[in-house]
This record gives C-alpha cells, sequence and structure tokens, in this order.
C-alpha cells in the first residue's frame, strides 16, 4: 500500500468513527440546517461580544432571569449549528482523501 | 497560497523522486512508445480528462460550502478561494493542453501534474475544509458558549445564588476547563493548516493528522460543554 493509500484507508476509518460515535448531527438536542447562516441575536452586535446578565436590565428579577434562560438556551442551539457544521466539515476532508489522488 | 510556489515545489518533488530512482518513467520525455503501460494516447488523455473533470466538480463543491459557510473569517475564506479557485483555473487550462499533446510522452508527463501539481484531494480540499471546521470552531461554537458560559456565571451569582450549589460549580468548572482547552487547541491552527503546500505534503503525507486530531478532540470538548450548559441551565428552571 503507498503511503497516499494509507492515508486514504485513515481517513476512510476516521469517517466511520465518526459516524458511528455518537458524535454525529443526531446527537444533538436541536439541529438547525448546517448550511442557513446564523442567526445573529440582538443581544450580540459581532461574534464575540457579549452582554453580560449582569448589565441586562431586569436580569434580577424572574422575567430577567427567564429571558436569560432563554438567551442560554438561543445561545446552545446556535452552538449546534455550528459544531455540526465542524462535523460536516471534518467528514468532507475525510471523503477527499479517501480519493485516490496520485498518478 | 502562493500558486506559483506550489507549482514550484511540485516540479522539485516530481524531480527529486526522479533523481533518487523512485519512479523513473518510462514514458520520459524523448519517448517514442506508441504505449506506455499498455495505454495509447487516446487512452491517456481519455484518463486525464476523467482526472480533471473529477477533480473540478469537486472543488467546485468545495467552494459552494466556502461561500456558505458562515463562521469563516473574512481572511480564512479569501485565502481558501484563492487557492480553490486557482486550482480550478490551473486545471482548466490543462485540459485542453493535454487533448493537443502530440505524443504520449507529453501527454503523461502533463498527466502527472494533474496529480502533483495540485494534490486537490489529499491537501486542497481537506485544507478549505479542515480550516473552516476550525473557524466553525472559534467563531461560532465557541462565541456562543463563552455567552452562555457569562450568561449562566451571571444568574448564578445573582438572581439563582441559591442554586449555585457544588454540583452546579462542578459543571460550571467543567464547561469553563473545556472551553479553555479548545480555546487554546484551536488557536492559530486555520493559519498552520492554511500554510502548508503540496510540497509539504509530499514530504509528510500525514500533515493534516495532527490537525485534523485536534478538531475531533475539540469537537469532542464542545460536545461536553454543551451538555454541562444544558445541565445546569435544567437546574435552574
Amino acid at each position: 500500500m503507498t503511503p497516499g493509500r494509507v492515508l486514504a484507508a485513515g481517513a476512510s476509518a476516521l469517517f466511520a468513527v465518526l459516524l458511528v460515535s455518537g458524535c454525529g448531527p443526531t446527537s444533538h438536542t436541536a439541529q438547525p440546517s448546517v448550511t442557513s447562516a446564523p442567526s445573529q441575536s440582538s443581544r450580540t452586535t459581532t461574534a464575540g461580544t457579549v452582554t453580560s446578565a449582569s448589565e441586562n436590565a431586569g436580569a434580577g428579577s424572574a422575567q430577567g432571569q427567564s429571558s436569560e434562560i432563554a438567551a442560554i438556551e438561543q445561545d446552545v442551539s446556535q452552538a449546534n449549528s455550528a459544531n455540526s457544521q465542524v462535523l460536516t466539515d471534518l467528514s468532507a476532508a475525510a471523503a477527499a482523501q479517501a480519493q485516490n489522488d496520485s498518478p | 497560497m502562493n500558486r506559483s510556489v506550489r507549482f514550484a515545489l511540485a516540479g522539485v518533488a516530481v524531480a527529486a523522486c526522479a533523481s533518487v530512482g523512485l519512479a523513473t518513467p518510462v514514458w520520459a520525455a524523448g519517448s517514442t512508445s506508441s504505449t506506455i503501460g499498455g495505454r495509447t494516447l487516446s487512452e491517456v488523455k481519455a484518463n486525464a480528462a476523467a482526472a480533471i473533470s473529477l477533480r473540478l466538480s469537486a472543488l467546485d463543491t468545495a467552494i459552494s460550502a466556502v461561500n456558505s459557510n458562515s463562521w469563516l473569517t473574512a481572511g480564512d475564506k479569501s485565502t481558501l478561494l484563492n487557492t480553490l479557485d486557482g486550482d480550478q483555473s490551473g486545471l482548466t487550462a490543462l485540459a485542453p493542453k493535454i487533448q493537443a499533446d502530440a505524443t504520449i510522452a507529453v501527454a503523461r508527463s502533463d498527466s502527472q501534474s494533474i496529480y502533483l501539481t495540485y494534490r486537490v484531494f489529499t491537501l486542497a480540499i481537506p485544507q478549505a475544509r479542515l480550516s473552516a471546521a476550525t473557524d466553525d470552531i472559534t467563531g461560532g461554537v465557541l462565541v456562543r458558549l463563552n455567552d452562555a458560559k457569562s450568561r449562566l456565571t451571571a444568574l448564578l451569582s445573582g438572581s439563582d445564588s441559591g442554586k449555585d450549589t457544588p454540583a452546579v460549580q462542578a459543571l460550571m468548572s467543567d464547561l469553563a476547563n473545556r472551553i479553555q482547552s479548545v480555546t487554546t487547541a484551536t488557536s492559530g491552527l486555520s493559519t498552520s493548516i492554511l500554510a502548508l503546500t503540496p510540497s509539504e505534503y509530499d514530504a509528510n503525507y500525514t500533515v493534516l493528522a495532527s490537525p485534523r486530531e485536534t478538531l475531533l478532540n475539540s469537537r469532542s470538548n464542545l460536545i461536553g460543554a454543551r451538555t454541562d450548559i444544558e445541565t445546569v441551565v435544567g437546574d435552574l428552571k
């Protein structure tokens, strides 16, 4: 087996592991389309800009707590979407490497 | 990636193989054989056309994926598209040249560059997808999980301080450790992946193994971090 084929075999094995390890999209609770753009929450202006709960008016009230929980759940949903895209990209890389690329 | 560098390095790699006798081709320039490896000129051309077509199609898919990826940084997206578009242009130009080659030796030599110059399947596309996966994490997952962590921390030190039990504290500690671990692991990773050249791949066929392993581990950590958040949120409700 040529080095290229060894690599291809490794990539195929990796892809198989990904599929059976429970790391796939089905392990997530909510799966937005991996191709859709992540919706930008009104609470964030740019990626990484966080409005902390303490800055959020009403955070100390029951309504504020509920609002924060909803925001956290939205974060988790968007993180799931991005993490699904990670799997898609890793799988695509492995699939490409499984192709014969030698003369 | 600098295309001229990739082309030049690929040529060096071919020369190096020939100089050590690893793959001295029977179809070297000057050969007057009508067949090489039992293949006629028309068969060599047909194989080359198929190989190029397969790569152009794969590059199309990769370019679409890069364009639709919302988490790629502008800089990485530009670098990736430059590489992938360059490969498409190069292969597109190579196709008619091979079809016009008059001798089997030249056609076969040109066919070699389909593989050695571009390394579409073993480097270019994996580079694009692994870089994208890195940005999916740094620009997507980590941003959201850090935001969630900040909000949980504020709630647990404020209105929900009464629910900040040792079990919850352990989950928050695990969450922080996972986020920090992934942040450290993926720092600069995309840049290092994008810097790889075909010659580096030819010198080390497993050059992408370590980045891939890092990304797999990171993804696993992020799933654990998400579970931590969901568990704490369940305790706060």
